[in-house]
């Protein structure tokens, strides 16, 4: 049964899951302390229009979305902070807006697009090396931005003000948070899916939200738990032939509920 | 006490819509003082304290600290807010809330937890360090603020209703802990309260806003029943006659 996993497909399902794991589940952690869920799904969405162009005029599709991800984070920034808009209505505005753009050029684009639905549901047999490679490098640079920037990011997150009279400039990091948050979604988007790897942003971090007994556990958690889910998500993909996406996001879920009984249960012992 | 103007604001005015909460307001704060600001719920004594720490930007006018602005001294003030919002279950201990200051400026692990116990005995905390932040009461909260405003270096601190949720004895040794700072450290101390006795108590000057400038000057000269009155109506007047009964 464990043979599968030496299957060159799998290993590359593998490495990237995890690589995106690690990088949803560090970032995930700022996300829930700012109440940024919706972020996740309106860039995950928004990219279609980066990955139905490139469908279009026969562009790489990832690097695409990529590149119209970083314009989103940051006009995403802009509404918000800029217009008198909140920061869900400027996600929302650009979200919709990402996806009838998407629709359009795929209006225009002939012939059935098998790689679409990879992207729309996610596919791990859809991961070649060339994805694994850009996952890999692009993944390296958002981590090692986001370990740079972890404690400062926490400190914003959680007393912006006080941050502030730190000598901080918030603004500089919670449009870089936006960045790497944006970037590490499209990157997760080929395993996951557009419509449902928000989930994977968020479902680590609320459960460590729930288990952890200090900030630096939350934190750590969060990386396992996201580790965790894809791993034997993937596994119960490959085992009962499901889409990766989804069986994924029903682990998550699974785990979610079971911290939730966990924690009620201990606090009835306590 | 050095008599150098230390603070400096200049005609300044907050407009929010159409509605002027600080509204053209000018005057000085000396080095090595303690001021107390007086109004209203509502009279612009926050925006007026989150302009001079440069949290907000005034619509006219221009505020100067030590001839700077307060964006340029920002890591000089410290500040202890009315309220402190944040996202109440976040798993983070009060050590860890308390490190994420010095983090910044870079200080070891051992140096982190010798600052944070002086503080705290400062303030009066005990057993507080492995406690989750929303695990604390009110009165514990304002009182980690307050020593979170003192673990680094500062010339100016400011407060913004300090004392809210603690105890008479609490206040009377935050209080004196605000004293001894300002007298054996030279330490600009900016306080935003409603108790009067505090005004006479520990300020050397008072400023009553009410949106506009109601009246700046050193307590006993400045604040007559007829200024109590106009700043808060009837309401204090009785809380005036029994503070000058005590104090006269």
């Amino acid at each position: 049964m464990f043979d599968i996993f030496f299957l060159p497909f799998m290993q590359r399902a593998l490495i990237a899951g995890l690589m995106v794991a690690i990088l949803l589940g560090s970032l995930g952690v700022f996300v829930n302390i700012r109440n940024l869920s919706f972020l996740g799904d309106g860039i995950a969405h928004a990219s279609l229009a980066g990955i139905a162009l490139a469908l279009l005029v026969g562009w790489m599709p990832t690097p695409t979305a990529l590149i119209l991800a970083l314009f989103l984070a940051v006009a995403i920034f802009a509404l918000e902070r800029y217009s008198r808009i909140s920061g869900d209505t400027a996600i929302g505005i650009l979200f919709t807006t990402g996806m009838a753009i998407g629709i359009i050029l795929l209006h225009y684009t002939p012939g059935f697009q098998p790689e679409l639905i990879s992207f729309l549901f996610g596919n791990i047999l859809a991961i070649q090396s060339q994805d694994l490679w850009l996952t890999l490098f692009v993944g390296t640079i958002i981590l090692v931005v986001a370990m740079v920037i972890s404690k400062k990011l926490a400190f914003i997150s959680l007393d912006e003000e006080g941050a502030y009279l730190s000598g901080l400039n918030p603004k500089r990091y919670i449009l870089i948070l936006y960045i790497l948050t944006s970037l590490a979604i499209v990157l997760s988007i080929k395993l996951v899916g557009i419509v449902l790897v928000s989930a994977l942003l968020i479902t680590p971090s609320a459960i460590s939200r729930i288990l952890a007994k200090s900030f630096s556990s939350f934190q750590v958690q969060s990386v396992v738990w996201a580790c965790l889910i894809v791993v034997l998500g993937l596994f119960g993909s490959v085992l009962f032939d499901l889409p990766s996406g989804a069986t994924i996001i029903i682990v998550g879920t699974t785990l979610f509920l079971l911290s939730l009984l966990g924690q009620k249960v201990r606090s009835g012992v306590d | 006490m050095s008599k150098e103007a230390f603070i400096t604001v200049k005609d300044v005015t907050k407009v929010y819509g159409d509605v002027a909460v600080v509204d053209k307001v000018s005057f000085s704060i000396n080095s090595g003082s303690v001021t107390t600001i007086l109004g209203p719920n509502g009279a612009g004594k926050s925006t007026l304290a989150k302009m001079m720490m440069g949290l907000v930007s005034p619509t006219r006018g221009t505020i100067s600290i030590n001839k700077k602005t307060p964006h340029k001294m920002r890591t000089t003030i410290g500040y202890v807010p009315q309220s402190f919002v944040f996202n109440s279950k976040i798993p983070i201990t009060v050590s860890e809330f308390m490190k994420l200051s010095l983090h910044i400026i870079g200080k070891h692990e051992r140096e982190k937890d010798e600052v944070i116990k002086k503080r705290f005995k400062d303030v009066g905390l005990t057993n507080v360090m492995n406690k989750k932040l929303y695990q604390l009461s009110g009165g514990q909260l304002q009182r980690v603020l307050i020593a979170r405003a003192l673990l680094t270096d500062k010339t100016l601190l400011i407060l913004d209703e300090p004392v809210a949720g603690i105890d008479i004895e609490g206040r009377k040794s935050i209080y004196e802990l605000l004293k001894d700072l300002n007298k054996n450290h030279n330490m600009t101390i900016v306080i935003i309260s409603h108790e009067l006795d505090v005004v006479f108590s520990y300020s050397d000057q008072v400023l009553c806003i009410n949106r506009r400038l109601l009246c700046h000057g050193k307590p006993q000269e400045t604040l007559t029943e007829d200024v109590i009155k106009k700043i808060y109506g009837v309401h204090h007047h009785a809380h005036y006659h029994h503070h000058c009964s005590n104090h006269s």
